[in-house]
């Protein structure tokens, strides 16, 4: 078996870990990344590389994840279940292990009539847990139809989302462990704005074995001024927020939204339940040292 | 039962307007009881075809019929004789319906009257919903008679995606989380252990199309093989 990776080494010491967000890019064109590239391989423990986020259709991220390795950086390959059936990840698995590529996200995917090409046929032949479940048994030189896998195992390390501000709570609690007994070993949240939002969720699970990353998104403009509960996917702002930055000035804005999110960041590593942050920074991926 | 919906108007009069006698077939059973296909819906229909082509100043002969259903032989054979007058047929039945009526037909021009939505339910008058996927492979007794291979859009079979918000679902914000919706039921039963446990990958050789049934009686009656 391949040695751990970086990151599953990262998980297993008390330093606080940072990751953030990166899209490949809509063509295929890998190195008009390179100024953000450059700037977060100093920065985070992991990039983790998204896959068609929002159902926008980008490069695969196995083939910007090879680019990525090139540069030298730790990688997360988010996986959705949106756009391929258990063969299709299966094989995508494959070929991430065979490139190098050691930890997983595995994700269910927003909707694809949210994205650019909302006609198209979604396909969740697995959700998460039973893509969790396959990885797992990828790891044990398996396949989800108990054929045998040649040559070492992968050894990935496999993440999947917890939506910690999910109202009401209880079935997204069933969730969270679901993905823990289908054998997840760390947990990155969906957005949080104010850490008041997830202690519904703390009642239920008040010892987390898992090491769980809060998800921090550096908010635009555009979605605190536009924001109408739904309209955008996993995105819960609650009213006191979009409050405080409704009259913010436009060429204020951006500076006071850092400001907000450092802050926020701030709060979530005094806090002691979370082993990490993950920066979703929507295209802010340069300013990244503004935050942490 | 199965519920569908009349085409828009210039939809049918385009793939009709060919021909010179046509007859307009209704069915009797679901699609009249959701209003798109059944001896209202064919009058309906009729009247209007027949003012349309007469404002064009076009001599097309429409004829009216409902068969008490078009998904069966007994009821389709009824028109074979009165049918030979028509060089087309206008089916205001399911898909299933239209494809009966010309298999059992051919050599007449069979076109649709209505597009087929789903398997559904009556939930007022005026409004059905859908309930049930076909899967092949029923689940409800496992998730408190809530099916979420349909009532979920996604068709997840272990709990909720992520982007459920305040207990509705991320793609339509009026409607309800269909995990929401079976965890409570389950709650109140006390029966949550029931959701506990993964469910695995679904099986989709129970949906290989095209799909057939075969009852015992049928094999024993004309010792045909399993399937």
């Amino acid at each position: 078996m391949p040695d751990p990776s970086k990151f599953a080494q990262a998980l297993g010491t008390d330093s606080f870990i940072v990751t953030c967000e990166l899209d490949p890019p809509k063509g295929f064109v890998p190195s008009l990344l390179d100024r953000k590239i450059a700037v977060l391989k100093n920065k985070v423990q992991a990039v983790v590389v998204s896959d068609n986020p929002r159902a926008r259709m980008l490069m695969a991220p196995v083939g910007f994840c090879r680019y990525l390795l090139d540069q030298g950086l730790e990688l997360i390959m988010t996986l959705t279940c949106r756009d391929r059936n258990r063969l299709a990840l299966q094989s995508d698995l494959l070929a991430a292990a065979g490139l190098g590529i050691q930890n997983i996200l595995a994700v269910t995917g927003d909707y694809i009539t949210w994205g650019d090409h909302p006609e198209g046929k979604p396909v969740y032949d697995l959700d998460s847990i039973q893509l969790i479940w396959a990885i797992s048994q990828l790891n044990s030189n398996r396949d989800i139809s108990g054929n045998v896998i040649e040559g070492t195992a992968p050894s990935f390390t496999i993440g999947s989302a917890v939506a910690l501000t999910g109202n009401p709570v209880g079935p997204q609690v069933l969730k969270f462990r679901k993905k823990e007994k289908a054998g997840v070993h760390f947990f990155m949240s969906h957005p949080v704005f104010d850490l008041a939002d997830v202690e519904e969720f703390f009642k239920q699970v008040v010892e987390i074995q898992t090491p769980l990353l809060a998800s921090v998104c550096l908010l635009t403009e555009e979605q605190i001024r536009g924001y109408v509960l739904g309209n955008y996917p996993g995105l819960l702002i609650q009213d006191s927020l979009s409050d405080k930055f409704k009259s913010v000035h436009s060429t204020e804005f951006q500076p006071r939204m850092i400001e907000h999110t450092a802050r926020l960041i701030e709060t979530i590593k005094k806090d002691g339940r979370f082993r990490g942050v993950h920066l979703m920074l929507q295209g802010a991926e340069e300013q990244i040292g503004e935050l942490i | 039962m199965i519920i569908a919906s009349r085409k828009p108007f210039a939809e049918i009069k385009k793939s009709i307007e060919l021909y010179e006698n046509i007859l307009v077939v209704g069915c009797g059973t679901c699609v009249a009881v959701c209003l798109a296909g059944g001896k209202k819906e064919v009058g309906l229909l009729a009247s209007q075809l027949r003012m349309s082509f007469a404002l064009d100043k076009k001599k097309i002969q429409i004829s009216e019929e409902t068969l008490e259903r078009q998904c069966d032989h007994e009821f389709l054979e009824t028109i074979r004789e009165p049918l030979k007058e028509f060089d087309c047929l206008l089916s205001l039945a399911c898909g299933a319906g239209v494809q009966f009526l010309a298999e059992t037909y051919p050599g007449k021009k069979v076109f649709p009257g209505v597009n087929t939505s789903f398997i559904g339910v009556a939930e007022a008058a005026g409004l059905w919903t859908e309930r049930c996927r076909a899967c092949g492979d029923c689940l409800l007794a496992i998730t408190g008679g809530i099916c979420p291979r349909t009532l979920c859009v996604k068709g997840l079979n272990n709990g909720p995606c992520g982007g459920m918000i305040d207990g509705k679902c991320e793609v339509d914000p009026e409607r309800p989380c269909a995990w929401v919706s079976i965890y409570e039921r389950l709650a109140e039963e006390g029966r949550v252990n029931q959701i506990e446990i993964m469910f695995p990958p679904t099986d989709f050789r129970f949906q290989t199309k095209p799909g057939r049934v075969t009852h015992r009686a049928y094999l024993r009656r004309y010792n045909a093989g399993s399937k």
